[in-house]
Order: structure tokens, then sequence, then C-alpha cells
């Protein structure tokens, strides 16, 4: 793929020549736009970022069109700033291979990414995204992947690569559709590398998958996805992070399945093959029928995944919990990489496909409880305004303690005592102060 | 032989001439008794074809005339026994005798000269009367036994025997070459992109968006003289050569008054009185043109339709308003199936010269629907490479009604003898207006699908012309022509209309539930509007001057010119879409989504139940500039009275820009390719005639093949659900190809004719289609490494006496292209045919003719050809070889009236494209019966 990787350079140096040599707005060339209504001054921000820039909480910044934090440039985002993808110039924001993001807000102060509509009319798809391009592995053939809707290419041989830090950052309303059947993500992690740090993420309203992985090795922790319109946690092209204390909330308008992993849909075998680690994990369907017919599955683990799926709450879906699709995902399972349990299924027409089911009865996916509720309100779950994420009753499981299995003590993993993204007491729920439902 | 002198040199040739010029005698003595008979002819170099203009042809006892620019002479003679006399220095005097019988309305005399040296014979050849406008097929064969190049060619008269109504399908006939989608011809297995169109030697613009390739059906029939294909490469004529060069010509003036008239009716198997789906929004779709029911709406602005952000309001507009924009739009958007009608056609001709000034117009108008019933499935590969899963099967409908009108109109002026002045106009428009519907499974998104599609594509080319002739017999036997033409093709599709309904599986199954009724699916294809403009203008202007020197032992012509060809493209897209509000909790639906397209998408739901939005994208426009400056120089020389040979250099500098841009500059981001290059092309033609009626042709040259606009936009396009979307790449370069050919011939006399043809072409970094890699793949252009074209042709024609007559020509051609090891990726192979390339092509056409009838039997085929070229292991898509079967039935009432009687595509073989063993694409085309009436009123 050396050949493409030479075209888009050409093709963004392209870009990037037009670009400067077309008005820049930013806050070292323009002065910022007071705007009435709006209680800070407004910074327009266009083409791309090279160098590094810092922004804070003393402006709005607004993406106009695509932003690209080129190679070898850093963009800095202080705790409480907002920044909002413009709507009529479908902005977005790209970190191509070797830039980096650090969005690093606190809990009382999160980095906030939002539509540019007013509250009440605000919904999926006004903006684009967060698009993250890394040099870590992925296994498209020629190791190296172009991006959806020309958003750069990833993918290299840097597992340890990073493409910067993220930590209690929101990112709401985002999706547009770039080209027929080819919606952005909330947040894309393409080839993104282990090398830096994403805990305490939100991708809220969605229009398409809210965090998906294509290949790549980076880790995730404390994270939220909720009222995505596609899937809420989607993986490919050999993602092997590692992931823990993950909320989904799906919404049954339109949503697709809350994880939804692939290997490679091309050549379901390529290598490196996606097999990651997700200890601590609440899938929360919607199983109100009168939000839509939608949102059948908790999981569709398929096109020759391996995966680790361990002290999981699954509830509400449409029709079935977790499913196993195509033999080369079942092969995995069979010759021992894959592992599932334990864990918790409640509340579906089917708790879990019969191509799961059967690995349960034969313990091959030990301590997966079917069909009996844990102390966690299905309905509560559901709620899109305040999703409830914390059991009540799982000590109390099955007339005894339900322990959850330990993670590997690998530096990333934190040891858990409890089944799910969330203890089970108030005090601890990493949810509170920064997540945020609307629902306009 | 030939009324007219007819020839192959593109840039208004030196050596033989292909210009339109009608012919004057000297003196013009046009209102000659009505018992007086024409005689005209050409007088040519025996040893090397050259026509001889300025030479007095004397009857004797009689007038003198001079021949003119192209070498004629033209003589009004009483009935009897002439004889004609031509003298001119270097030259034997000849004297040939002429019996003009009476009541015949032309005689044919064409004089050959031999050089003192090689005086033996004087050839007088052809003495039948000639059609005063159309072209024969021996018109035709003389034409390529004098070209200085390889060339093919068809005449209008055979296009007519073949009741072929356009040029595309003409050109099926012609040896080597093959037609694809009924539109893009490929010549000797080389796509569309590697075949080049001129309409009387200029080069022309396309209205494709995508191709680079003149659609042929844009050229009726009844507007033609003939279509020249020109397989070998000599330096007049643009280096960009690769398969091959296809010359349309005009209608030719006529020698006299002419008025024709045609009518004709057919009957489509398929769609004639079947109920068909249809896409009738405009009162004027009949004729081709829309009449406003499609337009964008008058109040839509011209910027894009964005909302207004809280942050910036300067940009963008308010809900209301944008909603206001979306009940603008109309509220049709399904097919209406309706009764079939029959196709239609009429045309005339008129022609005529008034003392030195000659015409010849003509216009024509044709309506013809069509329907296709076909199954078309998207496969990926399964658990292994050999197992295909389809990830959807949809059969799709399609009700087509096309339009067509054209005419042209050609004027020309004779000074004198030696100088004339041509102004040549040619305009044809066609409306194409498709209802299409599809329905099936998608087994990825786990629906059963209903698409309904709208679209009108109206297609026009317009072309004017003003080119000059002159002959300087005292600046050493100086011919100088030169040409200006400016020409535009628009292709507008305004209103592309499109919803998409989906429906659950049945339990267990792919097929669709009853108990669930269908309802709008939130995909871009639901409740979508697009119009896209293409506009393509072309400016060519060329100077040929060319030198004769008869005298001493080897008659040569030198040949010099300049040309510089621009062109431009302008393509500018814009989607709008309908989109669902989001049903929440706060209430009820606000609409069923179950209800029909017209229902849900009522001027009273917008701003309700759907959202008005915009969704042009940031590369969806994109605008392209070249400009091609070449200077050439060749000799040609007669080494010997049987051997001739041909070359020179032609230098090319090119000069490309495409720029790709927000169409509304918000998306601040243009993408800018450009490719310049200076080039120098050699080319040396050798020809070598024996036994008097035999030729044989060697010729080597190197030419190019350059990126089209699109190819190198960053446009991205895509069709159809689960079809790939298409990008350009800014960063392609042209391609070098060398070319050799060799050829026997042999002119057994008449029509008939026997030739053989071996090629072989060797492209270094062609540019090829390719699939890359991504979570969407998406196909793109590149430079691929090398591709190599190895072919033979054979034709053979005879004239089997008792008025039959048999044509058949095969093809066989072997391509390869490689790709380079990096772009292998997610390609299946890295080594594979020519996409579109058949390994073996067949005509026969056989005919019996007999006091005014005539009975023809076409038969054409073609072998498998790859369609699509396979990715992620998946392997190529085939097109299925194919037969066609024609038949035509002609007779002559007195000499006024012909009845024509046609049955098109007999076999009506199935279109089956095949992929691994799976069936891709299967539908027929339905065969055609028509009649058509021809009258010649002068």
């Amino acid at each position: 793929m050396k050949y493409v990787s030479r075209t888009m350079a050409a093709m963004w140096v392209a870009a990037a020549l037009t670009v400067g040599q077309l008005a820049t707005v930013r806050a070292d060339q323009a002065p910022p736009v007071n705007v009435a209504g709006i209680d800070k001054p407004v910074i327009v921000v266009t083409g791309s970022i090279t160098g590094t820039e810092n922004w804070t909480s003393n402006y709005y910044y607004v993406l106009r069109g695509a932003v690209f934090v080129q190679a070898g440039a850093t963009l800095n985002i202080a705790a409480g700033t907002r920044v909002i993808g413009e709507s009529g110039s479908v902005g977005t924001l790209i970190v191509l291979r070797d830039g980096r993001l650090n969005a690093i807000g606190t809990r009382t102060a999160p980095v906030v990414f939002t539509s540019d509509q007013p509250v009440g009319s605000r919904s999926r798809g006004d903006w684009g995204g967060l698009i993250l391009n890394g040099r870590a592995p992925v296994n498209i053939e020629g190791g190296e992947g172009q991006g959806e809707a020309d958003t750069g290419v990833y993918g290299g041989t840097n597992p340890n690569d990073s493409s910067g830090t993220m930590r209690y950052v929101r990112v709401e309303f985002a999706g547009v559709e770039f080209s027929p059947d080819n919606e952005l993500n909330g947040i894309a992690f393409q080839g993104v590398g282990r090398g830096g740090f994403y805990e305490y993420i939100q991708v809220h309203m969605n229009r398409d998958d809210a965090l998906e992985w294509f290949g790549g090795t980076a880790d995730i922790k404390y994270a939220v996805a909720s009222n995505a319109a596609d899937d809420s946690f989607d993986w490919t092209f050999g993602w092997s992070g590692r992931a823990q204390f993950i909320a989904i909330h799906q919404r049954g308008d339109d949503a697709d399945n809350g994880i939804e992993a692939d290997n490679n849909e091309f050549n379901n075998n390529l290598l490196p093959r996606s097999n990651p680690q997700i200890y601590n994990i609440t899938l929360c369907g919607d199983p109100d029928r009168n939000e839509g017919g939608e949102g059948p599955r908790a999981a569709n683990l398929r096109r020759g995944t391996a995966f680790t799926i361990r002290n999981f709450l699954v509830t509400g879906f449409k029709s079935v919990g977790f499913q196993i699709s195509d033999a080369a995902t079942s092969a995995q399972v069979d010759n021992g990489t894959s592992q599932m349990g334990a864990g918790v299924a409640w509340g579906i027409p089917a708790n879990m496909h019969a191509s799961v089911a059967g690995y349960i009865t034969s313990g091959r996916f030990p301590s997966v409880t079917l069909g009996v509720d844990p102390g966690l309100s299905t309905a509560g779950c559901a709620n899109h305004e305040n999703p409830q994420f914390q059991p009540s009753g799982v000590a109390t499981l099955a007339g005894g303690q339900m322990a959850p299995i330990q993670p590997p003590n690998d530096g990333f993993f934190e040891p858990v005592t409890f089944i799910g993204a969330v203890p089970p007491a108030p005090a601890d729920n990493w949810m509170s102060g920064w997540t945020s439902f609307p629902q306009r | 032989m030939s009324l007219r002198t007819i020839s192959v040199a593109v840039l208004s040739g030196w050596l033989l001439t292909s210009t339109v010029v009608p012919v004057w005698a000297e003196p013009a003595s046009q209102t000659a008794t009505a018992r007086k008979v024409r005689v005209t002819g050409v007088v040519r170099d025996d040893s090397n074809n050259i026509t001889l203009p300025g030479i007095p042809v004397e009857v004797t006892g009689g007038a003198t005339v001079y021949t003119d620019v192209d070498g004629r002479y033209v003589l009004d003679l009483a009935p009897g026994s002439h004889e004609l006399k031509v003298a001119m220095e270097g030259y034997e005097t000849r004297t040939i005798k002429v019996e003009v019988a009476a009541g015949v309305r032309v005689v044919d005399a064409n004089i050959g000269l031999q050089m003192s040296r090689f005086a033996e014979t004087v050839v007088v050849t052809g003495d039948a009367p000639v059609d005063a406008v159309t072209s024969s097929a021996e018109a035709q064969i003389a034409e390529r036994k004098n070209a200085a190049v390889i060339t093919d060619n068809l005449g209008s008269q055979e296009m007519k025997k073949n009741a072929d109504s356009d040029a595309a399908a003409a050109m099926s006939r012609v040896t080597g070459l093959s037609v694809v989608d009924n539109q893009y011809v490929f010549v000797r297995g080389l796509g569309e992109r590697y075949s080049n169109t001129t309409l009387s030697g200029s080069t022309l613009p396309t209205t494709e968006p995508d191709k680079k390739v003149v659609p042929l059906d844009l050229f009726p029939a009844g507007l033609l003289d003939s279509v020249q294909v020109i397989k070998s490469y000599s330096p007049d004529r643009s280096a960009e050569f690769a398969g091959g060069l296809v010359q349309i010509v005009p209608l030719k003036f006529p020698n006299r008054p002419v008025v024709d008239f045609s009518y004709g009716l057919s009957v489509q198997s398929n769609a004639t009185g079947k109920s068909i789906p249809l896409s009738s929004l405009g009162r004027r779709d009949w004729l081709g043109f829309d009449d406003g029911a499609r337009a964008l709406p008058a109040g839509i602005p011209n910027n894009k339709i964005v909302r207004r952000g809280i942050y910036t309001p300067e940009v963008g507009y308010g809900p209301d308003e944008i909603t206001a924009f979306g009940k603008l739009l109309g509220n049709q958007w399904r097919p209406v199936n309706a009764d079939g009608a029959p196709g239609q056609n009429w045309g005339m001709v008129f022609g005529n010269r008034f003392g030195k000034f000659g015409i010849v117009a003509s216009a024509m108008q044709s309506y013809k629907e069509t329907y296709v019933d076909e199954q078309r499935a998207f496969y990926r590969v399964g658990d292994s490479a050999s197992d295909l899963e389809a990830v959807s099967d949809y059969r799709i409908q399609t009700g087509t009604q096309k339009a067509q009108i054209g005419g042209v109109v050609n004027l020309a002026y004779q000074f004198s003898t030696n100088h004339r002045l041509s102004f040549e106009n040619f305009y044809s428009h066609s409306g194409k207006d498709e209802g299409r519907t599809f329905q099936g499974p998608n087994t990825e998104n786990l629906f059963y699908y209903y698409n309904n599609r709208l679209q009108f594509i109206e297609e026009g080319l317009l072309s004017n012309a003003v080119s000059g002739e002159h002959f300087f017999r005292n600046l050493g036997n100086s011919r100088i022509d030169w040409r200006a033409s400016y020409a535009n093709a628009n292709r507008d599709e305004p209103d592309l209309r499109e919803t998409l309904y989906q429906q659950p599986f049945l339990s267990g199954s792919t097929n669709p539930n009853p108990a669930v009724a269908p309802v709008l699916a939130d995909e871009s294809q639901s409740g979508f509007r697009l119009f896209n403009n293409l506009d393509d203008k072309t400016t060519d202007v060329a100077v040929n001057w060319s030198l004769f020197q008869a005298a001493g032992s080897r008659p040569t012509q030198y040949k010099f010119g300049v040309n510089y060809v621009d062109r431009q493209r302008d393509f500018e897209s814009r989607r709008f879409r309908f989109i669902p509000i989001v049903l929440t909790k706060d209430g009820a639906p606000a609409i069923s989504q179950a209800l029909t397209p017209e229902e849900l998408y009522a001027t009273a739901n917008i701003g309700t139940a759907f959202r008005f939005n915009e969704e042009t994208r940031p590369v969806d426009a994109y605008a392209g500039d070249q400009q091609t400056t070449s200077a050439y120089g060749m000799v040609d020389i007669a080494l010997s009275g049987r051997t001739r040979i041909n070359g020179g250099v032609r230098v090319e500098k090119f000069e490309q820009t495409v720029d790709t841009f927000d169409p509304f500059g918000l998306f601040v981001r243009t993408i800018s390719a450009t490719n310049q290059n200076t080039d120098v092309f050699p080319a040396v033609n050798l020809v070598q005639s024996f036994a008097g009626n035999q030729n044989i042709r060697l010729s080597y040259s190197s030419t190019v093949n350059r990126p089209e606009f699109r190819e190198l936009a960053a446009f991205e396009f895509t069709d159809i659900v689960g079809s790939r979307a298409t990008r350009g790449n800014p960063d392609l370069k042209r391609a070098t190809i060398q070319n050799v050919d060799a050829r026997w011939e042999l002119f057994p006399g008449g029509r008939s004719i026997v030739a053989t043809s071996v090629f072989y072409k060797r492209f270094d970094q062609p540019i090829e289609r390719v699939v890359i890699a991504g979570a969407q793949p998406i196909t793109t252009f590149q430079n691929s490494d090398k591709a190599s074209n190895f072919g033979v042709e054979v034709e053979a024609a005879y004239e089997l006496g008792a008025g039959l007559f048999v044509n058949a020509n095969y093809t066989f051609v072997d391509s390869k292209i490689t790709l380079l090891p990096e772009q292998r990726t997610v390609q299946t192979s890295l080594e594979r045919p020519l996409a579109g390339q058949s390994k073996n092509l067949f005509n026969l056409t056989a005919e019996y003719a007999r006091r005014g009838f005539s009975a023809r039997m076409l038969f054409n085929y073609f072998g498998d050809r790859i369609s699509d070229v396979g990715s992620n292991q998946a392997p190529d898509i085939l097109e299925q070889g194919r037969e066609t079967v024609d038949v035509v039935v002609q007779q002559k009432f007195g000499s006024r009236f012909n009845l024509r009687l046609n049955a098109e595509n007999l076999t009506d073989a199935d279109y089956l494209f095949t992929q691994g063993t799976e069936h891709q694409r299967l539908f027929k085309l339905g065969r055609v019966f028509g009649f058509s009436l021809g009258i010649n009123v002068f």
C-alpha cells in the first residue's frame, strides 16, 4: 500500500498548500468574534494545525470544515473547553498520523465536542466527529487503510505509537453522513497505538457508531456510549487493545448492535487478528418497542474476531444477547483464544444466541448466568435522559457471590470486586459529574 | 469506384482529403439541358494515390476544366462517346474514352496518371451510377485501399442496409471492434479510455461524466456519411492514440439536387404494449427535453443550504427557511407504469448547389421505449475464497424512453477551383427518461429492500467548424488547409429522485415478512434528490501545409502542421435529502413510515415529519482545463511505383489542471492536480503494393494515453446500494504506448476484400481501475506497471455471384496487465486481461440482392470479457460471451421508394455476468421488429 500512501501524501500536500493560501481564522491570526447571545468569544478554525496549538476555556472553538492536525503537530485542549462542529461546513477534527490531540478535561470541567445548533434543536449528525489516525498495526492487506470519507491514511508497524491522550471528554450529536452509507463515527480510532491514554470518554447521540476501532492497539477505560444510531462499540481490522469499565446505552429508534466485532470482513483470517480484552462492560438495550424495533443484539461477534469479554451485564435488547457468526469466529473459541464469562444476561427474548449458548452449557464459557435479574433495572438502564448502570443485587446472584474474574495485572487493568461497568456503591459511580445525556 | 474522393487524413488531409466538399464544374453549367449527363472523377498519382489538384482535363473538341483542391473534375456531357485528355508535366499524357449512355444520372471516371518513368497503363475505374449523398461500400473499400495508414470503415449505405440506427450499432460490424453498453467502442480489446473520436477531423468533447469516451449513440446514422476507424498512427493526428481513432464523417455534398425522406416504426418485444415503469414527469419528454418539471426550483438559493449555527450565525439558513426550500421540490417519487409505445423515427436530407455555393442539410428525430428486467446480486468472499456469499440479490426493473433529435447543416463556397471555404454544423440531442425499481434481500443489513428511482438525462452535442482549402500551383504545388472548430457537450441530470423501503425477513429466510409492512429506510437513498450538470467545451484549431514534388524520380509529399486543442470541463452536483425527524417518547410518531413516498413527503410533512437537508459534499464539483499544442512534420515518398513510405514525428505539449472543490466555498479545501508533459511521437508506415490489387502494410509508432479529468478529480460517487464508491486520483501520470502493426490485404474488385492483420502494443504505466482497502473500499485509478496487447484480425468479403455476398471478420486479442506489487493490497490478482477485452470477436454478414430486392443476415459474437475487476479475493466479474442475429429485408419500388423491414436481436441471448460460479447479473434486451419507408423526391 505504499502507492496509496504516496498518492494520499500528495493529496494532503496539495490540500495543505491550497489551504495555506486561504484565510485561516485562528486566535493568533485574527481576533475572536463576539456573537450575540454567546457568552464567550468565538474562534473559527479552518484548515490545518501545524506546530503546537493550545485551546482554552476562554473561547468557543468552531471547527469549520475538516480541520487537520498535521503530522508533527500537537493540539492541546484544556479542561472546560467547548469545541463546536459547524454543521454548515461539516466541522470535523482529524488527527493525521504523527499528529497528536491532547484533550484533558476534569470531572467537573470536561472537554466537550458538540453541535452548533441551539439546545432543543440538536440532533445526531449535526457535525462530523473526531478521527484519530495512528501508525499501529492493522490487518488491511498492504498494512495501511484509507479512512472513511477521506479522513486520512492509517496503520503502520508501531504498536506503541501515540496519537495523544484524552481524559474527561464528551462528543455529542456528531456522525454526519459524508457520502451514501458512509457516516462518521463519534470517535474513530484508526490504527491508533497504545502510547496515549483514553479514559473518561463519552460519545452521545452519534449518527453512526459511537466508538469504532480500526485496528491498532489503543486502550480505553471508563467509557460511555449512549444513544448511537448504529453500533455503540465497533471494532475491525485487527484491534487488539484493552478496555475496562465500558457502559453502553442503546436506543431502539435506530440502534444496531451493542458491540459489532470483526476481524476483517474481506478475509476473516487476516493477521494481526482482532483480539481485544474487555473487562467490566454493561450493555443496555432498549426494551421499549414504542421507541422502534432497532437494537437487535447486544453483540455480534463475527468475521473471525477473537475476544475476551469478562464481567459483563447484558439486558434489554430486542432479540438476542451475544451472537457468534462465521466459522472463522467460532474457530477462535474452539482453539482456546476467545474467552467469555463471567457475566449475566437477562430480559432479552434470547438471552444468548444458540451460537454462544452451547459454549455456556458446555462450560467453555464459565460463570454465565442467564435470565436472572442481578438487581439492575432494565428500564432504568434504558432511561435515555438518565440511564442507571449501577446494579444492586449481583452479590446475591444465584444464592451466592458471583465473583468477577480478575483481569491480568499488567498495569492497565484495575482489580475489581464487581460485575458490570459501574460499581454498586453510588459513591463509586465514575459516571457522575462529567457525563450528560441531552436528547435535543 | 467512388464518385467522391475519400480519404483518411484527419487534419484535413494532404495526401487524401476527408473534408466534405461540394463539387463544382468549370464552367459551372449546372443548368445544362436535361439530356446532359454528369461525368466526374478524381485524378490521382497512380504510384502513391495522391490526388492531383489543378490539372487540366480536356474534352477532345470541347471544354477544358481543372481539377479542384481534391483532384476532382466535373463535366456535363451529352450522351455518346467522348475522349478526355489529361496532361501534366512530369506525367504521361493520358486519354481515356467515356461512354455516356442516355438516361444515366452520373458517370464516374477516375483517372490515374503515371509518372513518365513508370508509364505503363491508364486506369479507368467504375462507371456505375452512384448514390448522390450516401457513401457506398465500394467507396469505402477504395478509401481503405488508398489510405496511408491501416483503416477500417463503414459507409452510410452499409449502415442503412444493416438497419443500424446510430454509429455505435454500426461500429460493432467492423473488424476488431466491440461495443460495450451499446455506447462505447472497444477497439482491439482496449477499453473506452483508449479510443478517441473526431467529427470532421476535430476533437470532440464528451457528455460522459466518468469516462473519456464519446458515446457513439449520439450520432444517428442518418446524419453520417461514414465512420472510419484508424488503427495505425500517423503524425498528422493527435498522439493520444492506442486502440484506434474513430472518425465520424458527416454527410457530404451531393453532385445533384437531393431531397430524401424516411419514416420508420419499430416494436420492442420487451416494452411495446407491455406495462413498463416510466418517469413521465414532463410534457416534452417525448422530444427529449425537460419542460422544467425537473429543474431546480428558482426559489432554491445558489449557495449551499446549510443550517445556521448559533456560534456562526452569518452562515446558513434558519429552520423555517430550509423547510420552505424543501417544499419547493416536486412530490412524485415512484415510476408510473404505462403501456409501452412503439418506436418511431423520421429523417430528411436536402442537398444542392447553387453556382459556387453548396449546401447539405439533414434533420432527424427518433423515439423509443425499452424495458429491462434484471436480476443482480453482490457477493463477498465467505469462509473460503471459493465460497461466495450473496450480500444482496435484487430484481431491478428499468423502463426507459429515449428521444433524440439531430441536424446537420454544411455549407461551402468555392471561390475558384483552387480555393474553397466550408462551414459545418452538427447538432445532436437526446433525452433519456428512466423509471427504475428494485427489490430484494440484503443479508448485510438483514432487510428486504424496495427501491424506486426516477432519472432523466439530457445530453447535447453541438459542433461548429470553419475550414478552408487552398492550392497554390506556383508555390511548389502547395496545398494549405486549415480549420477552426468549437464544440460543446452538455449533460444535464436534473432531479434524480430515489426512495428506499425496508421490510424485515421472515424468520429463517431472506423472504420478506408479510406480517410487517415495509417502512421507509433511514438510508441515504431515501428521500434523495440529486442534480448534476456537466459542461465540456473543446476548441480545435489546425493548419496543415503540404508540398508535392512530382518532378524527379520519386513523387514526394512533405507535410507540416500545427494544432492547438483546448478543452474545458465543469462538473457540479447538488444533493438533497428529506431526513425523518427522530421520533422520541416526547410524542407519538409524526407519521407512519409505512405510507407511500408521495404521502410521506407531502408538503405538509416537510418540516414536521421530515427535515430538508442539503447533502452536497465538499468535493461535489470539479473543473478541468487542458491544452494540447502540437506540431508535426512528415514525408510520404513513393520509393517506386509500388512502395510507399510515410513517416514523421509529432511534438505535443500537454498541460492539464483539475481542481476539485467545494461548490459553495464553505469547506475550505481545493484539491488540485496538474499534468505537464512535452513528448515526441515518431511514426512510420510502409505500404508495399503488388500484383496490382494487394498491399502489405507495416507500421510502428509511439503514442500516449493521458488521464481524463474525472480520473484526476477527487470527486466520489456511488451508483447503487452495495456497489463501491469511485474516486479520482490527483497523482495520475500519462501512460506511453509502443504500437507495431502489420497487414496484408487483397482487393479482388467490387466489394470483395481479404485482409489479415497482426498487432502488438506495449503500455508503460497504463492507467487502471483498482480498489483500495478501507472500511468502505473504494475504486480509484492508478498507474499500474505495464500492459501488453497482442492480436490477429482476419477479414474476408466476397461476391459469390448471383447476387450473393458474404462478409466475415474475426479478431483474436490477448492482453495482459501487470500491477505493481505494492498495488496488490486488496486486488485479487496482479496479472489479468484488460477489463472489457474479449478474446474472440466474430462478425458475419450474408446478403442476397437482386433487382431492387435485398435480404441481409447479420451475426455478431463477442467472447467473455471482464466487466468488473475482482478484489478482496473475490473473482473478476465476467460478462459472458453473447451472439446477436439481425435480419434486414429491403425492396425498392421504382427509383423513388424503398421499403425496409428489420428484425433485430432475434436470438435474444442472455446478458449474463458471472462471478466465480455465481450469476451476478442476468437480463435480456428483447427483440426489435421494425419497418421504414424511404422516399427520394429527386
